[in-house]
């Protein structure tokens, strides 16, 4: 069909026949090209080099000797770093489970034929995702305010508080979680709606016929066929705490006494506060392998999320 | 029949929950931007009273006229634009030609560069980000338009989804504007691109908004004021000795409102790019 298709005779040799391929291909290879110029300059010479990086110790443009595996040693040993990567998991665990509790009774809810409003609600939740983050962070810290911040006037009507939520170590990690489960809630809630209507109806017909309750019917029903899609929304979820860095950055610059610093927030300050550009790689390189190994399961379990595509 | 009046019954109170449920759960989600628009009206001294005044009629534009006539943020509105928008388009461009070419023809090594592309949609640009500003300054790009932008072109997401939306189309439309003495660019300009609209669109909205957003990057990479996008000159209020939460409240909801504006009118592209670039992470 395709005049770029045909295959020319295999016969001859080398360079010569390498040449004479890329000539009879030329439209495909020009129409690649600059993507795979961007690609190479921008992507896979920075992952190379930031290896290349980890094994040295930077001191100025031209002056980086070779320090073997020295960085790695400092970085077992420091304990801003493991505070950090224990932060960040807390951070990851205090929110991904709530979220996709309440990102999937939010989409079941949704998912009724006979609710009205739907679009209204599903614009509501879906709106905290598509603000900047920066801006998400500003308006949070004033509500979190300590002495005007609405929050603690809510919780004061309950006898709470007030709740010095940035600068108190044992609630900063707590503000990060809620501005986490608000943004994310109605991300995952649309991801789990295109998940609910791959289940087939004759399921809860079966269930009621059962005689079995709307709850268990969730509980019985819903929950365990959307285990891939909760599980694929988890690992997602996951990945994306290790890459967190605005929210701490904006909020609490990582404080008191480091104890919001994320991974990436840590691997910024390594690298751009404190100039330590290899050690800085050291970091980058260990966030990079923890999300290839979620990216890999991810993969591996779930495809490449076809049925997930509106 | 009782046992029927029963079931109406626990449907009506189920339906009643459902929507009390859903409303305050809209309410919880809804107020934070609430919160923004209101107090970007307001003075700084009704920002911090307590109690807290949720609903005032004292509401004036000045924080707006203040942040462009003493801060010029319309620089920054100025720059967030040209970012995105550039970006978009170039990206756009190259993300769809390179889409054409995965997507319609054969060639030696297309399934290892094409496997190689998947492969790298892994890594988090996060952790390149030291090479990619040593990059910039060899280039001399620090606190320049083109270092905002190009990182970000490498990512082969927009490749695959393009790609995808390609194959679907059908090869007698190519052979037949072959015939009709189409050049193989011709091709991709006259017949893929209009062929492809829908997926252009949602692709763009989840670049554009990826980069209208976008932190972390440039905060490493400008330096000077007047290079400040939207999000920077956002966080640089926060250095100032009295932060000043009605201006940067002001400069929030300029922030937000056209990504409001662009979701509503857009709803189904927008969710549509944004379910495709969960592939991406």
């Amino acid at each position: 069909m395709n005049p770029q298709v045909a295959t020319a005779p295999r016969r001859q040799k080398g360079i010569g026949r390498l040449w004479r391929e890329v000539k009879k291909n030329r439209s495909p290879y020009l129409f690649i090209a600059p993507f795979f110029t961007a690609f190479l300059v921008f992507m896979l010479y920075p992952v190379l080099y930031s290896f290349y990086l980890s094994f040295h110790r930077f001191k100025r443009p031209g002056v980086i000797p070779y320090i073997g595996i020295r960085n790695y040693q400092i970085l077992l040993q420091d304990p801003v770093f493991w505070e950090s990567l224990k932060n960040t998991v807390v951070i990851g665990l205090g929110y991904v489970p709530i979220m996709l509790f309440l990102g999937l009774v939010v989409a079941v809810l949704l998912n009724s034929q006979y609710l009205k409003f739907r679009t209204g609600f599903r614009i509501a939740y879906f709106l905290p995702y598509i603000t900047s983050l920066v801006v998400v962070s500003l308006v949070f810290s004033l509500i979190y305010d300590r002495n005007y911040g609405i929050l603690n006037w809510a919780l004061s009507w309950v006898g709470l508080g007030p709740i010095n939520w940035l600068s108190d170590a044992r609630f900063a990690k707590l503000s990060i979680i809620i501005l986490m489960i608000w943004r994310w809630t109605g991300y995952n809630m649309v991801l789990m709606l295109a998940g609910l209507q791959s289940i087939p109806n004759t399921l809860y017909e079966a269930a009621v016929i059962d005689g079995a309750s709307p709850m268990q019917s969730f509980f019985r029903v819903t929950v365990p066929m959307m285990r891939p899609v909760i599980l694929f929304c988890s690992v997602l979820s996951t990945i994306g705490t290790f890459k967190m860095f605005t929210e701490p950055y904006i909020l609490t610059g990582g404080g008191p006494v480091n104890s919001s610093t994320t991974v990436v927030l840590y691997l910024y300050q390594v690298g751009f506060d404190y100039l330590r550009f290899g050690y800085a790689s050291t970091i980058a390189y260990v966030i990079f392998v923890i999300v290839l190994v979620l990216s890999i399961i991810q993969v591996k379990y779930f495809g490449n999320n076809d049925e997930e595509r509106a | 029949m009782s046992s029927a009046a029963v079931g109406e019954n626990r449907a009506g109170i189920g339906t009643i929950i459902t929507y009390a449920l859903l409303f305050i759960g809209a309410l919880l989600s809804l107020f934070p931007f609430y919160w923004m628009f209101v107090s970007s009206l307001k003075q700084i001294g009704d920002i911090f009273t307590y109690p807290p005044i949720l609903f005032t009629m004292k509401l004036s534009l000045d924080n707006f006229r203040q942040l462009f006539a003493e801060y010029d943020f319309m620089r920054n509105v100025f720059n967030s634009g040209v970012v995105s928008v550039g970006f978009t388009a170039i990206s756009m461009f190259i993300c769809t030609l390179a889409g054409f070419g995965f997507g319609k023809y054969k060639f030696p090594g297309k399934d290892f560069l094409f496997y190689f592309l998947l492969a790298t949609m892994m890594i988090p640009i996060e952790t390149t980000v030291i090479p990619l500003y040593m990059i910039m300054i060899k280039f001399g790009w620090l606190n320049t338009y083109p270092a905002l932008m190009a990182p970000g072109l490498a990512y082969g997401f927009g490749v695959f989804w393009i790609k995808q939306y390609v194959e679907n189309v059908p090869d007698d439309l190519l052979d037949a504007a072959r015939i009709d003495g189409c050049t193989e660019f011709m091709i991709y300009y006259r017949i893929i691109l209009p062929v492809i609209r829908p997926a252009l669109a949602a692709l763009a909205i989840f670049l554009f908004m990826r980069t209208w957003n976008d932190f972390l990057w440039p905060l490493i990479v400008i330096r000077t004021e007047e290079m400040y996008t939207i999000p920077l000159a956002l966080s640089s209020f926060l250095g100032l000795l009295r932060i000043p939460y009605d201006l940067i409240m002001a400069g929030s909801a300029l922030a937000t409102a056209p990504l409001i504006i662009v979701f509503l009118l857009l709803q189904r592209q927008f969710i549509s790019g944004i379910l495709a670039g969960t592939v991406k992470g």
